[in-house]
């Protein structure tokens, strides 16, 4: 291939480049914005993968959870010795995590950090059906890596599933919500309309 | 060469170059997103209609365990077929926009039946008839959630129909454009075509950078896994075709340059 057909072609080709820069040039100038904004929608729902969260990080100072598990995952154990139980908590309350133990609702805070933590389990023989037997001062223990807590029994009662005040939260004091579907009699078959719930406030090892 | 003339060609070369790319784009989605059967084989390929299968009934037994019942009254209400004729019912919807519903009456009697059969075996006395019905409502939730995607599409129905015709209607001038302006060139005697397809190939090159270093899209979370990794993988098949035709482009674009370089060369000769 002689010389001028080469510098022929490499013309062509910077002239094509010419024209790349040029549209390159359109884009940032006009629709750079566009291009970050939907660009940003979309990363929103981009999810990189999860990592096993093995430890916690707690700091006593301030009492809060600097990492916490990601959604789904096994993070302690809910002990009652009065009524035989001993199951995993799990960071969240969907169908699937109540299949396999206690799921802690997300929007609640967690065992030590001084606010309102919601639990909730299935009322079968596995999980909560037993809860009924708790009365006022009965002792229950939450196992986790970064501490165990303790709680004592202060209050139980029947309520419907849209009352939303019987599960409100606030950070003024460690309270601890536990609560299973209602009925809890076999017997009764169909749609559970109402919630068992015990509450329990935090105690310390001086206190029990 | 006329000052003017020279403007003239690399503007024309510059315009075609621009609606060759979106020509490409436009085939790209027409062939993929925009093509229903292509929906459904790649939901086929990715065995989503058995992933929504074994998810409803999951969900399904989960909500059943409070409930009193045993898992047994959901025994064959519904079927593999019945689930992948449901969800492409509701693509076919999405379509055309229709305002339709899946038909549900088949699994509502199936499990109104067990039920009752339940009720008869284990002679149990129902207090609250709208507790059943309740339970009957939630698991057909259940179903329809999983099928329709918790409706997320309803909303975009109508903006999806929208697209299509657009599209349609795109495809159809860039084309009518696209042959004026080879028509042109052509009567203006403009030398050296092959810059528009390389042109071309370079910004589908570009766009194809654009996206894959600014968009996550391999990690697309959106309502369920098995919704996610189908859409993941329709996105991905975009992306690879820009850049398949980009290569396409860019070869064509590079014989028909040093072809006609030849060509010229040969006429100095």
């Amino acid at each position: 291939m002689n010389k001028n057909i080469i510098k022929e072609i490499f013309t062509s080709v910077g002239i094509s480049f010419f024209f790349l820069a040029i549209f390159i040039l359109i884009i940032y100038g006009g629709f750079n914005k566009k291009i970050e904004y939907y660009s940003s929608l979309i990363n929103t729902v981009a999810v990189n993968g999860y990592d096993d969260i093995n430890k916690f990080e707690y700091d006593y100072e301030t009492q809060k959870i600097v990492n916490y598990p990601d959604y789904g995952k096994k993070y302690g154990n809910l002990k009652i010795s009065k009524i035989n139980l001993n199951l995993p908590i799990y960071h969240g309350d969907s169908l699937s995590i109540l299949r396999k133990g206690v799921g802690h609702y997300a929007g609640s805070y967690f065992p030590g950090e001084g606010g309102t933590i919601i639990f909730a389990a299935h009322n079968t023989a596995n999980f909560f059906r037993r809860i009924q037997e708790l009365e006022e001062n009965d002792l229950i223990l939450i196992e986790t890596e970064y501490g165990t807590f303790k709680y004592k029994v202060n209050n139980y009662k029947v309520v419907s599933e849209k009352d939303l005040e019987a599960f409100s939260i606030q950070d003024k004091r460690e309270i601890l919500i536990m609560y299973t579907c209602y009925p809890i009699n076999r017997q009764v078959v169909g749609r559970r309309t109402q919630r068992y719930v015990v509450y329990a406030y935090r105690i310390s090892d001086e206190d029990e | 060469m006329n000052k003017w003339k020279i403007i003239l060609d690399y503007f024309l070369k510059f315009l075609t170059a621009l609606i060759l790319i979106f020509l490409t784009l436009i085939i790209i989605f027409k062939f993929t997103i925009f093509n229903k059967n292509y929906i459904k084989n790649n939901l086929k390929e990715n065995n989503y209609y058995e992933k929504v299968y074994d998810s409803i009934k999951e969900n399904m037994e989960n909500y059943i365990i409070s409930s009193g019942f045993s898992e047994n009254i959901l025994d064959n209400i519904y079927t593999n077929k019945d689930v992948e004729i449901a969800i492409n019912n509701y693509i076919d919807i999405i379509f055309s926009n229709k305002k339709d519903k899946i038909d549900l009456s088949k699994i509502e009697n199936k499990i109104n039946s067990n039920i009752d059969e339940y009720i008869k075996d284990q002679e149990i006395k129902i207090l609250d008839k709208d507790s059943i019905t309740s339970l009957v409502d939630d698991l057909l939730k259940i179903y329809t959630n999983e099928i329709e995607l918790y409706n997320m599409f309803d909303n975009y129905i109508n903006l999806f129909s929208k697209l299509q015709t657009i599209l349609n209607i795109a495809l159809i001038c860039l084309l009518i454009i696209t042959i004026i302006l080879i028509i042109v060139l052509i009567k203006l005697k403009i030398q050296n075509l092959g810059i528009i397809p390389f042109t071309s190939s370079l910004m589908l090159l570009y766009i194809r950078f654009l996206i894959y270093n600014n968009i996550d899209y391999k990690n697309i979370l959106i309502i369920t896994d098995n919704f996610s990794n189908c859409l993941v993988q329709i996105v991905t098949k975009i992306v690879d075709l820009i850049l398949i035709c980009g290569i396409i482009l860019g070869v064509m674009g590079l014989i028909a340059i040093i072809l006609d370089s030849r060509k010229k060369n040969k006429k100095k000769e």
